[in-house]
Order: C-alpha cells, then structure tokens, then sequence
C-alpha cells in the first residue's frame, strides 16, 4: 500500500488547479520545528485543532465531513516574482516580477484513508481558501 | 521541441544509502547535453554530489546515509537552452528534451523547462522522488525553484542549487532584507504581518520564545542586532563571533521588524548554512532510514577508545526473555560504562552495548529465536573506533561472548533496528555484543524485541536521554 499521495497543482496568475492527485511508495519528510501549521505526525487528539497564523500557504487534507485531518505548509508555490541572482556578492538576489506567471508544483501528503478533499490555504492577515478540490484517483477536476 | 528531441537513456543510482522507498531521494536531470555529451554530464552530476555532501550539514553521515542521488540520463539533440534575443540573448533554439529556455516571463535569468515533461520522466524514472533538478549544459547564468528545480552549469551553481533545495525541499526562507537592492528601496522598510511559517525567520527575539531557542547561548544579547535606520538595509558589521545564533534584524524581504538566526548563512548570502538551517535540514531529514556502518573490534574497545587505564567498570542489567513455546529464558544485556575520559578518543562520550542471550533457550524454530531489537536511541556518535575513520556501531566480534552478528542495523527518526535477519538469535546461541555511542548520559527505557513467530516482547534497557525538542 503507498504511503503518500502526490497532489499536482496547476497556476496560473493566482488561479490554482489540482490536476492530478497519484499514490507513490514513499516516506514524507518531516516537519522542521518551529514551522508552524505542519501536522505531519500530528497526535490524533490535534488533529482539528486550529493551525497556528502564519504568513504563507499551506495545502489540508479534509475528510468527508470537511474536517481537516492533514495540514501541510508550502514554499511559495506561486512564483510571480523571480529571486534572480545580483551582481552584489553580499547581497547576491534580488528579486524581478514575471510576465504572465504560471507553472506546476507538487505536494506529498499522507494517504488517509478517509481523506476526500484537499483545499490551498493563503495566509496574509487573515486565512483565505484559495481552492477546494474532491481528492479521486489519477487526473482531477478544477477547483471551486 | 521536446520528447521528440532526445531521448531517456536511464536511471543510475549515484548516491546509494540503501533502498529508494526509505531514503529522501533527489533526482538529476540532463537537459540540453547531446550524445556526445554524456560523459560531460557524468562529470557535472558527480560534482553536484561532491559539492553538495562538502556543505555542512550534508557533509554528516547521518545525513548522508539519508539520502538517495539519482542520475537521470536524457540526452537532447542540440545543446544548451533556448536563449531568446529578446532578453538579449543569443536567439539559440536548440532542439532540447525538456524544453529549457531562458527569458521566463521576460526575465533574462529566468531559466524554466516544461515540467510536465520533467514529471513524466520522474514518473517513469524514479517515482519515489522528493526533489528534482533539471541540470541545463550551458555557463550563462540561470535558473528556478521549486521542487522541480532548473539550474545552467554556471559558476557556482551548485551553492545557489544548495540555497534554492533550502527553500523548496527544507523549507528555508531567504535571510536576506531586501527584496530588490540595498541600500534603499520602498515598501520594504518595516514588517508588520504576522509570524512567518518558515522556521529560519521570526517576529520573536524572547530568549526563551524564539523558534530557534535552544541555540541562543545566555551571554548572547536578544536581539543580537538591530537596525538603526529602517529605510536602508543595516550598513553595520557583524557585532558578535561568527556563527553565533541570536536574533539579527533585517530578514525575509523586510530592513526591520523580521529577524535571522545568524549574521551569516547560505539563505541570505551563500555562505555556508548556519546552525539553525543545518539543523532544519537534519530534522527534516529524520523520518528517513538510513544504514548504521559497523565496525568490529575486540573486547578491549573499552580501554581503546574511552578508558586507557582499563579501569572502566560496566553496570548490566540483563531482563528476561520468555517466549512461549520455548524452554528456559533469554535476556536482553544492556551494558553501561562511565563517560570517556579526557584525552580518550570517546571523551566526553558514553558508549551503551547490548546483547541478546538465548543461550539457556531451547525450543523449536522459528518462535524460539529473536528477530528483530529496536529502541529510541536517539543520534548516534561516529567514533574512529578502530582506526578506518569513523563508525556508528562496534561488534565485538573477538573475545566476547556470542556469535551471532545482525545483518543490518538502522535508524529511522530516534528508532534503532537491529536486524538479526532468519533464523535470529535461535534457541542456545547468543548474539555478539554491539556497541553504540552517544553524547548523551544514560536514562531507563525499554526495548522491543520481535520473536521468530513475530510477537513482540518489550524489555527494560538503558539508552541515552537525547532532547526530543
């Protein structure tokens, strides 16, 4: 039985697509200490408990009643800007807008039996859902 | 232009820690080198690994033994990336596998290939991947993050593929304070948001709060810098030793109100990763198993490498083992010696063995034999136990007691596994005794063994008290 799910996402501007969701044989890193909203590992018991407010986003697992049983924070998976590198060896990035950004980006989550949806997460100041989407098998519909 | 350009030639495990399902496994991809170019790519590939395993912390062989480099060969028909003039580039259009180009979004620098062809060659390839980087055969400069990350073979492009798997595969904010140049810039003077989710930036310079809090030593002013001026990036020198961990002000995009853990790092400037980061990396890390390398010694170890003075006295506690079925009783030794002592090669160290014993046991095969023993060890020291340059474990393999030897010892998390693989320990035989190290004083704890009939027994041991922060 795999141990993990690998959700492809698809963006472009700020509009996010999960387009594939594939069960893979493998072990999902753990969670560095101090970043908050991880619950890789997270006790049964703080399964529901609300992730801590931390600026970013985060991708969670929902079970069928909507109710998030996986919280997983990610880089930035929207690159509309570019870190590029300068030509100051102290400071050697620096940072340029891109045209038109969109591309692809992966997330590994467990795979829960009674796992029915997956929703991005964006924390600024206060949490938005940025797209909710029915977890299947292989390639999914858009998200809502 | 692309899967019609070149073609996958394979996989070659480049870096072998032990099976893929178990191991953090990172994936290079050629793009852009043509046939002929193969054994160039050889070379580049295996200079990744060199430079990389030369980066603390991934110079650790608990790291390491962790990960898993996969050399994928792709070969393309021409050769580079497409360069487009209207970046000022040199208008190239090679014929290249996955497509790479610089130029992205209009950006010169910017150098993406098409990541839906790089997955399906992951899919194909190595389907247990975590990280991948698409290696493009050209020396301009260029690049792009990700968990499918793209980098050319410019000057030190493995450093800034280091900073960029700090971000995509560990999770590391840029330490950095600006976001397009210092000294000045708008916008970017003062942060006002909440606590960043990244573990290396924080709003938070309490002593005892801050996430990284139990690297601040108590002589380290908290913060340890501020900036006087928050419409420029901090003009001044580091005010303390390098490396020292506190709260320096001036991180992820902001002059003020963001603090790093260090003056210096691979995440603001490309120097190595300070401790917090490494650390980050080794946590991270730790869900995967990696292989424990043995060593064998003889019964005298002790007095070589932790006592000279053969003086050393061992405390044992030796538990029963009953397992049904089985006549008489085994037992689990867990043997103790003082901490090493000064001028010892294990100085300051404590060295923990155990032993299983089912020699007094006697019963059919295959209930009547231990399997498996496994207990919360926590890190293990690497000792240069018997001159060959380090390892994670002894078996005193002469003048001891025993005979038999595991046949893999390893550690997943805290988790130790010693595998005495079929038939075990069986019934009158007695395992050798096998010796680990650690940093750490010794606390009770228990131990599980697994018999030949797969039950599980749990037993009273010793092991160390690691933190588990």
């Amino acid at each position: 039985m795999s141990g993990a799910i690998r959700l492809t996402f698809e963006y472009r501007g700020r509009h996010i697509e999960l387009v594939g969701s594939e069960p893979v044989d493998l072990v999902i890193p753990d969670a560095p200490a101090g970043q908050q909203g991880f619950s890789v590992g997270l006790p049964q018991g703080r399964a529901d408990a609300q992730p801590d407010v931390s600026v970013g986003y985060r991708v969670d697992v929902l079970n069928a009643r909507g109710k998030r049983i996986h919280s997983r924070p990610l880089d930035d998976p929207i690159r509309a800007e570019a870190e590029v590198r300068s030509t100051d060896p102290d400071r050697p990035f620096t940072h340029e807008p891109i045209n038109q950004p969109k591309g692809r980006f992966f997330v590994l989550v467990p795979a829960l039996a009674e796992a029915k949806e997956v929703a991005v997460l964006r924390t600024t100041v206060r949490t938005q859902t940025v797209g909710r989407y029915q977890l299947g098998h292989g390639t999914e519909g858009g998200g809502s | 232009m692309g899967t019609g350009d070149g073609t996958v030639l394979g996989t070659t495990l480049i870096h072998d820690s032990g099976p893929t399902a178990s191991r953090w496994n990172l994936v290079l991809l050629s793009e852009g080198y043509r046939s002929s170019e193969m054994a160039q790519w050889h070379t580049d590939a295996q200079f990744f690994v060199s430079q990389l395993f030369s980066i603390p912390p991934f110079t650790e062989a608990a790291v390491q033994g962790r990960i898993n480099i996969h050399r994928v060969d792709v070969t393309s028909t021409g050769s580079g990336a497409d360069d487009p003039a209207s970046c000022g580039g040199t208008g190239a259009t090679p014929k290249t596998y996955f497509d790479a180009t610089y130029c992205t979004g209009g950006l010169a620098r910017l150098l993406t290939a098409d990541t839906s062809i790089v997955q399906g060659v992951l899919t194909a390839q190595v389907p247990a991947w975590h990280q991948a980087l698409v290696v493009v055969n050209s020396a301009k400069y260029g690049g792009s993050g990700g968990t499918v990350a793209v980098t050319s073979t410019s000057a030190d492009w493995v450093t800034v593929a280091a900073h960029e798997l700090g971000h995509s595969a560990f999770g590391l904010a840029d330490e950095y304070e600006s976001w397009v140049s210092c000294p000045s810039e708008t916008g970017h003077d003062s942060y006002t948001g909440t606590e960043p989710t990244a573990p290396n930036i924080t709003l938070d310079t309490g002593r005892t709060t801050i996430k990284w809090a139990a690297l601040v030593r108590a002589t380290t002013a908290m913060p340890t810098s501020r900036n006087a001026d928050c419409a420029v990036c901090d003009p001044q020198a580091n005010p303390v030793a390098a490396g020292t961990i506190g709260a320096f002000e001036g991180a992820g995009y902001y002059h003020c109100g963001l603090y790093r853990p260090a003056f210096n790092c691979m995440m603001r400037n490309l120097t190595p990763f300070c401790a917090v980061c490494q650390g980050v990396i080794r946590r991270t890390l730790q869900p995967f198993e990696r292989t424990l390398r043995a060593v064998d010694v003889t019964s005298t170890i002790i007095e070589c490498v932790f006592d000279p003075s053969g003086t050393a006295v061992p405390e044992d506690i030796a538990p029963a083992i009953r397992i049904a079925g089985a006549t008489g009783s085994g037992s689990l030794q867990s043997r103790l010696y003082p901490r090493g002592i000064a001028g010892s090669a294990g100085a300051g160290k404590y060295p923990y063995e155990y032993r299983v014993d089912m020699t007094p046991v006697s019963g059919p095969l295959p209930a009547s034999a231990v399997r498996t023993l496994s207990l919360d060890f926590g890190p293990v020291s690497r000792v240069d136990y018997d001159g060959t340059g380090g390892a994670d474990l002894f078996v005193t393999a002469q003048g001891g007691p025993g005979t038999i030897r595991p046949v893999s010892v390893t550690q997943r998390g805290n988790r130790l596994t010693i595998d005495f693989g079929t038939p075990g320990v069986a019934a009158g035989n007695s395992g050798l005794l096998l010796g680990l190290t650690s940093d750490h004083p010794p606390r009770d704890t228990t131990a599980r063994i697994t018999d030949g009939a797969g039950n599980t027994h749990t037993l009273a041991t010793r092991a160390p008290a690691f933190p588990t922060a």
